[in-house]
């Protein structure tokens, strides 16, 4: 699998299907880890990150989960090639650096990947759709299992897997979700709700306040603590928890509906408009608008275009996946036009779906 | 909107702060943020540990504890924040247990362990637990079963030790 390649689709776990999908965008679990004998990345002679990338790369390639996946080092890619990493939420900013003794190992799908030579030596990395943390959270342990059997993790008895920030060592584990909270902003109660996700010990990221709606309403939240909770516990309370925050995020959306009805298709309607009809747009108008048409979309307001296809949209509308698609270096407004233009074309391929759809019912019904 | 503190950047982080159950609203410029220590989700953040070890009163003495290893002192740590490997965590044992405490809650791990160690972990787990049992057990002046649970303590001690050993 090349860049060019991936480039053609969205992340082919965008698509899969799952339980309360309409406000989890997706499911993440990474596990730090770090080699037995050699010190931390940050730490250590090019000599000994050489080491612990070919350590690591021959115990990816003997795993059942990497065997067929995709290693590529960040010296072999270029700068286009490594934001394009960063969008497609496989590698940090910190990691998209040329670098020849860093790497990533993709697995099928793109569900599974191993980020060498980051802040630990590996980190392992799982991504489902929706809310399935528990899922991502199987098939990361059992890659993490394969690659033990070929690899000396530094680990204490008494902390665990030890890691160069000790706000990692213990399981090394982080569980987050990317939940989509429109009616929490709407209705004015999302930082209460961010307060009391705080003190049951969570982490939220993602801006709130004035600059809110460019994001696109997104927000993840995550665990906070590595050490002391078994991995499965963490995995359940960030299940509890996102659980309760999707509860209020319901009743605010019924709030919405019963008080403000118009408001709010007249904002998904524009929205919807926009997108549409547009002839150039930003990356981040995209995620204001798509989150308008995100939030009609579930509330069956839009019947035309399903809240999969827009979390695609928010990941292919972004700049390096672009330039990749189209195949050139674009200037931003270039950029714009082109977005526009991909943008139309999606929803107008949605809707001649969903008109067929809809023509065959009556077809049925008559 | 300005930024609240030098009035004249755009404020570009809108933070809130609690303190004592009052919520203070704060809009600073991306500069005036970054002084304050304030994250900024695309810069690379400042560590959140970097507050908790500034707010940690300085260990006279400790600063100079130095990694055998790989050379890294006590004060290079609470600079950057990161530990430079694994023995590290043996050099300043002392002060991470408490930081570990402070950032955790907890300093006992009680995850999964790799395959090669699965035996011996449980063994210690089962050893701590047994630990428990024993004080208990010399609490209640029951010195027969503290007697039993003290061997049985032995035992398992030298097994662990001889499989890490390996």
């Amino acid at each position: 699998m090349t860049i060019e390649e991936m480039a053609r689709n969205p992340s082919p776990w965008l698509a899969g299907r799952s339980e309360l999908a309409d406000s989890v965008v997706s499911s993440r679990v990474r596990l730090a880890r770090n080699i037995e004998g050699l010190p931390f990345a940050h730490r250590a002679t090019s000599e000994q990150l050489s080491e612990a990338l070919s350590l690591a790369r021959e115990a990816i390639e003997k795993s059942n989960t990497l065997r067929t996946g995709t290693f590529m080092l960040m010296s072999d890619l270029d700068d286009l090639d490594r934001q394009f990493l960063v969008e497609r939420h496989l590698i940090s900013h910190e990691h998209a650096e040329k670098s020849p003794t860093r790497a990533i190992a993709i697995g099928e799908n793109e569900m599974v990947s191993v980020m060498v030579n980051e802040e630990d030596h590996l980190r392992l990395q799982s991504v489902q759709p929706g809310f399935q943390v528990m899922e991502a959270w199987r098939l990361v342990d059992r890659l993490d299992n394969e690659i033990d059997a070929n690899l000396k993790y530094a680990f204490s008895y008494e902390w665990g897997y030890l890691s160069a920030c000790p706000t990692n060592t213990g399981t090394g584990l982080r569980a987050s979700m990317l939940v989509h909270l429109p009616g929490l902003i709407l209705t004015k109660q999302i930082e209460k709700v961010i307060h009391s996700i705080t003190q049951m010990g969570l982490a939220v990221r993602g801006f709130f306040g004035e600059g809110s709606e460019v994001v696109g309403n997104l927000f993840q939240i995550s665990n906070r603590t590595a050490l002391g909770t078994s991995e499965i516990d963490i995995v359940q309370s960030l299940e509890k928890v996102v659980r309760q925050v999707l509860e209020y995020e319901t009743r605010a959306r019924d709030i919405l509906l019963r008080n403000a009805r118009f408001e709010i298709e007249d904002k998904v309607w524009r929205a919807y408009g926009i997108l549409k009809y547009c002839r150039k747009v930003t990356w981040k108008d995209v995620m204001s608008y798509a989150s308008a048409a995100r939030l009609g979309s579930s509330l069956g307001i839009l019947k035309d275009v399903s809240v999969s296809r827009l979390n695609e949209m928010i990941f292919m509308a972004q700049p390096a996946h672009l330039q990749k698609r189209f195949g050139k270096r674009m200037e931003p407004a270039d950029r714009d036009v082109v977005r526009a233009e991909m943008i139309r074309n999606m929803l107008a391929e949605d809707e001649k779906r969903s008109n067929k759809g809809n023509a065959a019912q009556t077809g049925e019904a008559t | 909107m300005l930024c609240d503190n030098c009035g004249k950047e755009p404020a570009r982080v809108h933070y809130k702060e609690m303190k004592d159950n009052e919520v203070t609203e704060l809009h600073l410029c991306e500069k005036c943020a970054l002084e304050k220590g304030i994250q900024l989700p695309h810069k690379k953040q400042p560590f959140m540990i970097s507050n908790i070890l500034a707010s940690m009163a300085e260990e006279v003495g400790s600063d100079i504890v130095r990694c055998k290893t790989c050379g890294l002192s006590y004060k290079d740590f609470r600079e950057c924040g990161r530990l430079g490997c694994a023995d590290c965590y043996e050099a300043f044992k002392e002060q991470l247990k408490s930081l570990l405490r402070r950032i955790h809650g907890s300093n006992i791990h009680v995850g999964k362990s790799p395959r090669q160690s699965q035996d011996v972990f449980e063994k210690r787990r089962q050893i701590e637990n047994l630990k428990v049992e024993l004080s208990r057990a010399i609490e209640k002046e029951d010195f027969e079963k503290a007697a039993e649970i003290r061997d049985k303590i032995k035992e398992l001690e030298k097994v662990a030790e001889d499989r890490s050993d390996n």
